[in-house]
């Protein structure tokens, strides 16, 4: 089988879904106060130095992908459980994606339908859609781009000219409130949604260009992280910090607000379609890093075959996950705090660390 | 793809399909809209009785129906102790599912009002079907349900006709203002206190429930926008009206347009001038504990009728009909000022400024803010700019000799 | 010259079916056995036409055979007396001649015309007759000499029937392949414009063509291309979309993967991009390969015409795609699940539209659609005077009668005769019908998960049209993979003054068929 290969325009595209996916409608950085556009800004930096690292160790490794490597760099043993770690917790993120989107549909609009089903849907999108090849899905990321961006211009345009974007509401911005800005950066909105970034070393080696990866790597989450930052000041500007505290989806409580001349309004759809679109990418780029792991763990030769196991585990841990979405966001909170900080930031830059004290030192055979 | 795969996607395709059955689906037939709601309470049982007044789509302009001759809206009640129970308490009264999205007015009555609001509201947080944009009135002197009873003239859905009486009257009055959940919502939430316009029914309210009212020039009753509600603690306590009202939305920065009226040399309140710009900045600080507001008003105005005779071609007159209107501003905004102190009741949202601009100012205020408030001090700048005269200069009076 | 023309006789001769492998002996010298061979193998048909000479007093016998209908009655007897001029010569030259020296100066003389050829056996002599050429036969030798005599009835080029374009030629193709070849030479006048041809289908024996740009059409392709068609096996080409079923490389895709055209400018456009056409003999439609989804909605009008009219004319057509792709979809959704989304006036108007109305708004739209189907189809296959009337009738009359009657009502119609106009929009037709297709599809969809079955459905839908490829060259091209130089003829179409650089994608094509040159290719376009 050819070796299927992803240019730079697509990666770039496939980091910024990936990056906004849910967290363009999921509130971030739990509490951060009115100052969490600010916030997404400081943990920009962090974001693009774990990117330099991913990169690092990719050029050096380029064809391998995470748990190639960390095989590699910590000798086979050690190397293969630490892959073998990953996948509980690519599986469980990428099914917490979909709960999260399961559960804005259950309750902004389709609440008589059995969450199963409208999991299960988009789970089937996922195995087809991996069934067609990573290349494909980074041409569909392309496409779905340009899509996103289009109908995100539409809603924050027309939120702005409904006039409901209160600039009251994001400042001023005292000394106390940069200190709180900044813990919600570190680690919280450092790792979620820029530490996720991780499962993007087990599409590396796909690319085509390796000259170009840090370039275009870094512009993708710097545009993301305007955006996201963009976004959450407009939604924080429009509800106020009470209220964006307080709801579950700020993104959708904001634009169910927007009456233009009594025609444009509701559009909550346009806010529905978004979180589809960004949450169907992450999941499949997590259920992807899943299956290459799985597969480059266990010698599995054809990987496709691995989609739809896991796709439905991870269908299936969405709702085993939590009974219900407070728990399911407290859980979250525990994840994000706990572990997840380990997978994204701790294991790799360990790796990159141990890899340049082998390689200093000369003790790589 | 070989034919098998086909095979097995569109079996997948088909299974998923059955599955999902229609769950969500409704039809348009089988929904009530409602299009507005009016929330009472009823005191000996400490229930909420819940007005809506449902869409008879058969019998609106457009319809093909035979049924011409109903009217326009059907009014459903139900009491219990949640709003959603008596939501879904009206399943006994109404043929179809009551549909919710949209809603575009809420009414509450004055006994609930009296009572206390705060709790009212959340419901059209957490529903999605309830919409936070929905107009909120309060009920003058009555219960809700009398006023989503009444039709009105020219607009074939009532609740449309109120919001849009609103949303005239705040345009051009500058009494009220469009006040929506979201607002309310915000107002419980924040640090001050809320306003809220209200209604009330002028006329013989059992005569407005008639489609016979509409068939006349002269209705028998009709809903009359009246005065500002100002809450305190989530209770209705005063009703403002005229210039304590507009001075509200002064001090908001809510005004839109208005008219004022100044005396001329020989008459009162003979040259209407109409107020086409204004903004108004508040500022506060505390000086010796105590707020000082600073509110600082700059608006443009239009002559535009005026009875006795003055000379708009010269300066001087133009200059002191900006000096009469600065007065006339500060006069309202001093009133509505002084009730609210009066009432220690913060509507202005002075707390939630104070708090953005000076978070340590506020904490040590936090606790008593309203009683600190009724000691607060008014620091007023009133700048006012007449920017035309309209079509003529001088008025076909003589001068006075 | 004595001349005798004879009629077909009798021979009676058992004779392979066309479909088996006939065995294929080489020309007896024997003139009379190979005469009873080719009627044998035609099956003594009326249209064959045998004419033997006797030169030289008799020593030497010729046969000149053709078909007639198929032959052009002036080039036949110009041919023939071209070859037969032997006997004018000089008699004493005459009289000396063996029949190897006759035969010698009858092959001279034909070859020197031009577009002559020798044939040595039964089939290919069949095959050349059957083409439309004359063939002679000179008694006592192995060999024949075949002169291309083809004509008959054609019809002549007139107006694009199915691709009008306001400004531009009006030629358009005709059933007969050399026709439509020089339609194309007298736009291209350029050495590099290259064809092939060859013959395909066991039983029919097209003639096939395919041209290209030598030095713009990627080689590879061209080679892959090649041997597609090589490998294509069957009995019979009636048109071209025989070839385009059969080479499609997703065969359970809705998507057509070849372009067609009757129109010669848009060949050489197409050709001009790289792209390369396969002309067959006996339809007017060629096709055009490789092609991407941008293309279906592209037309050559849209060069001819200014490029701001000409962007806004795509951007329309672009919206006509969604239109009549989502818009019943859209609609049934909105009033089954998304109430909400309606605006109030709007929803109350609907409401008191769909009042009485005995159907599901998805039942409504279905029985519409398919109404509207039927009319179409009805329209099309009706003699075209009648076809106007079926499409009057069943658009006004049945629409107006049914909301009347209200079995359906009036928003519906409006929707559905939107969207069935807005198919129309597509200037492929072949795509539109893919998407009305999918229409259906995802009105189902609508019907049963509202938007967010949509959502998931469209997510699908382009993941497959990226999977998809026409001979190596991405579906989604120049979107998905994007190339941002083709962007300014994709969706818009900037003044011809900026678009000095040539697509690149086609003209270095990725191949699928070339595993280990794949990164290197991409690099070349994505760069």
């Amino acid at each position: 089988m050819r070796k299927e290969a992803i240019g730079p325009s697509q990666l770039f595209a496939m980091i910024v879904l990936f990056e906004l996916g849910t967290a363009l409608v999921v509130p971030v950085g739990l509490e951060s106060g009115h100052a969490v556009w600010l916030s997404i800004l400081m943990a920009l930096p962090g974001g693009i130095l774990l990117y330099l690292v991913f990169t690092h160790l990719y050029l050096q490794f380029p064809d391998l992908i995470i748990s190639g490597y960390a095989r590699k760099i910590l000798g086979p043993w050690i190397g293969w459980t630490v892959g073998l770690l990953f996948l509980p917790v690519l599986l469980y993120n990428g099914s917490r994606n979909l709960r999260e989107a399961g559960d804005l549909l259950i309750s902004a609009s389709y609440d008589k339908t059995p969450i199963l089903i409208i999991d299960s849907i988009m789970i089937i999108a996922v195995m087809y859609i991996l069934s067609l090849g990573i290349e494909v899905f980074a041409r569909t990321a392309e496409i779905f781009f340009w899509i996103i961006i289009v109908m995100g211009l539409i809603c924050i345009f027309i939120v702005i000219a409904a006039g409901l974007v209160e600039l009251k509401n994001l400042f001023p911005i005292h000394g106390n409130d940069l200190w709180e800005a900044l813990g919600s950066a570190y680690p919280n909105i450092w790792i979620f949604p820029f530490g996720e970034v991780v499962c993007f070393t087990t599409i590396l080696p796909h690319f085509s260009k390796s000259r170009k990866i840090k370039k275009t790597g870094i512009v993708a989450i710097t545009l993301s992280a305007c955006l996201l930052s963009f976004t959450h000041a407009i939604e924080m500007g429009v509800l106020g910090e009470n209220l964006y505290s307080r709801t579950t989806f700020p993104m959708f409580t904001t634009i169910t607000l927007v009456n233009v001349a009594n025609f444009i309004q509701r559009l909550d759809a346009l806010v529905m379609l978004t979180l589809i679109i960004g949450v169907f990418f992450k999941m499949t780029v997590y259920c992807y890093a899943a299956v290459a792991i799985t597969a480059d763990l266990f010698k599995v030769r054809d990987s496709k075959k691995l989609v739809i196991p896991a796709a439905v585990v991870m269908l299936f841990s969405s709702f085993v996950s939590a009974e219900n979405y407070p728990v399911h966001m407290s859980e979250g909170k525990v994840f994000l705090e706990n572990i997840l900080p380990i997978f994204c930031a701790v294991i790799p830059v360990l790796l990159f660390l141990i890899h340049r004290v082998r390689k200093k030192f000369g003790l790589y055979r | 793809m070989s034919i098998k795969g086909v095979m097995r996607l569109v079996s997948v395709g088909v299974i998923v399909l059955m599955l999902s059955g229609c769950w969500n689906s409704r039809e348009l037939n089988d929904l009530a809209i409602v299009s507005g709601i009016g929330i009472d309470l009823v005191p000996e049982t400490n229930e909420f009785k819940v007005t809506f007044q449902l869409v008879n789509p058969s019998s609106t302009a457009t319809g093909f129906g035979a049924s011409a001759g109903e009217p326009s809206i059907v009014i459903v009640s139900a009491s219990d102790r949640t709003i959603f129970g008596a939501l879904r308490q009206a399943s006994k009264r109404a043929t179809r599912q009551l549909f919710f999205a949209h809603t575009q007015l809420v009414v509450l009555g004055e006994s609930l009002a009296r009572s206390g609001i705060n709790d009212v509201f959340d419901i059209f947080e957490r529903s999605h079907e309830l919409r936070l944009n929905s107009a909120v009135l309060v009920a003058r002197n009555n219960d809700a349900a009398s006023v989503l009873k009444i039709l009105t003239a020219i607009e074939s859905l009532p609740s449309l006709g109120l919001v849009k009486k609103t949303q005239n009257t705040s345009r051009v009055w500058g009494e009220n203002r469009t006040i929506d959940v979201f607002d309310i919502i915000n107002g419980i939430t924040g640090e001050g206190d809320l306003t809220i316009n209200g209604v009330s029914i002028q006329g013989n309210a059992s005569e407005g429930m008639k489609k016979s009212n509409l068939e006349q020039t002269v209705s028998h009753a009709g809903t009359v926008m009246d005065g500002l509600g100002a809450f305190s603690e989530g209770k209705l306590i005063y009703w403002m009206k005229d210039s304590e009202a507009r001075g509200t939305e002064w001090l908001l920065n809510r005004i839109e347009e208005t008219i004022i009226n100044i005396d001329s040399v020989d008459k009162k309140e003979s040259i209407a001038v109409n107020i086409v710009y204004s903004r108004t900045k508040v500022k506060i600080d505390i000086q010796d504990g105590l707020p000082v507001f600073h509110v600082s008003i700059s608006e443009e105005g239009i002559v535009n009728e005026t009875d006795g005779f003055v000379d708009l071609s010269k300066r001087e007159e133009i200059v002191k009909l900006e000096q009469e209107l600065q007065e006339q501003t500060g006069k309202d905004v001093r009133q509505a000022l002084q009730m609210a102190q009066q009432m220690e009741s913060d509507i202005f949202n002075f707390g939630n400024e104070l708090k953005r601009s000076d978070p340590q100012g506020w904490a040590s205020l936090d606790k008593k803010w309203g009683h600190i408030f009724a000691q607060g001090k008014l620091d007023l700048h009133v700048e006012a700019y007449i920017r035309s005269t309209g079509m003529s200069l001088k008025p076909y009076h003589p001068a006075p000799e | 010259m004595d001349k005798t023309t004879k009629e077909s006789g009798q021979a009676a001769q058992t004779v392979d079916s066309a479909g088996g492998k006939p065995h294929n002996p080489p020309i007896s010298p024997d003139l009379e056995e190979n005469i009873t061979q080719i009627k044998a193998r035609l099956g003594n048909s009326p249209d064959l036409i045998i004419r033997t000479y006797e030169l030289i007093n008799r020593t030497a016998r010729v046969a000149a055979v053709y078909m007639i209908g198929i032959t052009d009655r002036e080039m036949v007897d110009h041919f023939i007396s071209h070859v037969m001029s032997f006997e004018s010569l000089n008699d004493d030259i005459r009289l000396a001649a063996t029949t190897a020296e006759v035969y010698s100066y009858i092959k001279d003389n034909a070859l020197s015309i031009g577009k002559e050829k020798l044939v040595q056996d039964i089939n290919g002599l069949l095959e050349a007759l059957l083409s439309g050429d004359t063939i002679i036969l000179v008694d006592g030798l192995g060999e024949a000499v075949s002169g291309s005599t083809c004509g008959g009835e054609v019809r002549p080029v007139s107006e694009a029937s199915t691709q009008v374009a306001i400004r531009g030629s009006k030629e358009s193709f005709t059933e007969t392949i050399s026709t439509n070849i020089a339609l194309v030479r007298k736009i291209i006048k350029n050495p590099d414009l290259w064809t092939e041809t060859m013959k395909l289908g066991d039983v029919t024996h097209t003639d096939i063509t395919i041209m290209y740009i030598h030095g713009i059409a990627d080689e590879e392709t061209i080679k892959v291309f090649k041997k597609k068609l090589q490998e294509i096996k069957v009995d019979s080409i009636l048109e071209s979309g025989y070839i385009e079923q059969i080479i499609e490389d997703n065969k359970y895709s809705p998507f057509p993967t070849l372009y067609n055209t009757e129109r010669p400018d848009s060949v050489a456009g197409n050709l001009l991009d790289g792209r390369i056409a396969i002309f067959v003999d006996g339809t007017p439609f060629v096709l055009i390969a490789p092609t991407t989804f941008f293309m279906f909605f592209h037309t050559v009008e849209d060069y001819y015409q200014r490029y701001d009219i000409s962007t806004l004319i795509r951007l329309l057509r672009f919206l006509c795609l969604l239109i009549s792709l989502y818009g019943p979809a859209i609609f049934v959704a909105a009033l089954n699940f998304h109430q909400e989304m309606i605006p109030t006036p709007l929803l109350i108007n609907l409401a008191s539209q769909r009042e009485g109305v005995p159907f599901p708004a998805f039942v409504e739209a279905v029985m519409m659609e398919v109404t509207f189907e039927i009319i179409r189809e009805a329209g099309v296959r009706m003699p075209s005077p009648i076809g106007q009337t079926v499409s009057i009738i069943g658009g006004l009359v049945l629409g107006t009668a049914a909301v009347q009657a209200g079995i359906v009502s009036p928003a519906m119609v409006i929707v559905v005769s939107l969207t069935g106009i807005s198919s129309f929009a597509t200037p492929a037709f072949n795509m539109a019908l893919s998407i009305r297709m999918l229409r259906f599809i995802i009105m189902v969809i609508a019907a049963f998960m509202g938007l967010y079955g949509i959502a998931i459905f469209t997510i699908m839908l382009i993941a497959h049209m990226c999977s998809l490829r026409s001979l190596g060259v991405p579906y989604m091209s120049p979107l998905g993979p994007f190339v941002p130089e083709n962007q300014k003829d994709t969706f818009l179409r900037s003044p011809l003054t900026f678009m000095k650089i040539r697509k690149r994608l086609l003209n270095k094509g990725n191949s699928s068929t070339a595993p280990g040159k794949k990164t290197a290719k991409r690099n070349s376009y994505e760069h």
